[in-house]
């Protein structure tokens, strides 16, 4: 697994030496037995050409960069300052509870309304009818409630067992 | 990470653009020349660059800063290309580094390229005949060599900074980069001794010799 070089050396230490990743100690070694080994001295002066040679290389793609790098991706990115109303929009996930809290009311009241509405048309009736009429609906009432929460379910959303048992 | 990309870093994240601006102006060239390393192709190149610092500004609530900024950018860029690559149909080259290296040969190297190199390539010479036998030994080696030599030579990852970006443990990336430069350098040490019998020959004349 490890290789080793001509003079018995770990091969990657010549190159973790030159890429700075020998602790001090091993470096101070390493730099002793560099003056007597021409092997580490050629794989050292091999990195550094290859480095030199790759640098000048980079320095050359680099000039292939679109010029309008820059502009093109500012215009990509999703816009950032927009006014309050719009970023309340925008932050829908950090202001889900607030959003769920609104849906909740919205439906709470389309619910509620007609039920005041059609209390106040049963309270313009005879008193007499008022009263059996109000007897009658709370006896009504409770079971027609549970039935609002489960269409939904039942009736607009597959269940997840059967999708495509239609077919 | 450098305090001038951290703050830029945090002040994007508030939503400040010309702060991120000035990250991708920072590092534009850098990340487009590793993808057009991996990639060979300009546009190609230029649309993993773009895809990278869109992906990054996505994600900049979810940078933690553990590692820099550019580390960070460059691991978006490499996974990106080596993606490309595969959607384009081509082979990701993924052979085992143990196996692609003839220990004898390598030791015979040691030295040849510095020497056949002599002097200090002249940019100018490296531009021709130098730029274009560079180019061919980096199209034989696998991505993964390319990728670790840029960024170990070019833009001076630690081993630490490779090992993030590249998503490999330390030691791999020990074993990586010996392999890669070891294939690199008996490559370029066979292109340029094939093109200039004698030692030592200095870039200028590897490419003076030439018809
Ligand atoms: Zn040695």
């Amino acid at each position: 697994m490890t290789h080793r070089a001509s003079c018995g050396l770990d091969r990657t230490a010549v190159y973790r030496y030159r890429d700075g990743d020998l602790p001090e100690a091993e470096r101070r070694t390493f730099e002793g037995h560099l003056g007597g080994c021409a092997s580490c001295r050629g794989r050292l002066e091999d990195g550094d050409a290859l480095g030199r040679l790759l640098r000048i290389r980079d320095d050359a793609l680099g000039e292939e960069l679109p010029k309008d790098f820059a502009a093109q991706l500012m215009a990509r990115l999703p816009a950032a300052k927009r006014p309050g109303w719009t970023r309340l929009l925008g932050s829908w996930h950090s202001h889900r509870l607030l959003w769920v809290s609104a849906v909740a009311v919205a439906a709470a009241l389309a619910v509620l309304v007609p039920l005041v509405v059609r209390q106040g048309a049963i309270d313009r009736r005879s008193a007499a009818e008022n009263e059996a009429g109000l007897r009658r609906r709370e006896l009504v009432a409770p079971p027609v409630r549970p039935q609002l929460r489960p269409r939904p379910q039942g009736m607009f959303m597959p269940s997840p067992a059967r999708p495509g048992a239609g077919r | 990470m450098s305090d001038a990309d951290r703050e830029l870093v945090r002040r994007a994240r508030e939503g400040d653009q010309a702060a991120y601006r000035a990250l991708v102006e920072r590092y534009q060239r850098r990340v487009f020349s590793l993808a057009l390393t991996l990639l060979k192709d300009r546009d190609d190149a230029a649309d993993v660059a773009q895809e990278t610092f869109l992906k990054a500004y996505q994600g900049l609530s979810s940078f933690k800063g553990e590692a820099g900024f550019y580390t960070w950018l460059y691991r978006i860029a490499n996974n990106l290309a080596i993606d490309l690559i595969r959607r384009r149909g081509h082979t990701v080259r993924e052979e085992i580094d143990e196996e692609l290296l003839d220990p004898e040969a390598a030791q015979a190297c040691e030295g040849l390229l510095a020497t056949r190199l002599g002097v200090d390539p002249a940019e100018e010479a490296m531009r021709h005949e130098l730029g274009e036998t560079l180019e061919r030994a980096l199209a034989e080696l696998p991505e993964k060599h390319r990728a670790i030599l840029i960024l170990r030579e070019v833009e001076g990852l630690s081993y630490e900074e490779l090992s993030l970006a590249l998503d490999i443990p330390k030691g791999t990336v020990m074993s990586r980069l010996f392999h890669a430069r070891a294939k690199m350098q008996r490559l370029l040490t066979g292109e340029l001794s094939a093109g200039a019998e004698g030692a030592p020959v200095n870039v200028a004349g590897a490419v003076a010799s030439k018809p």
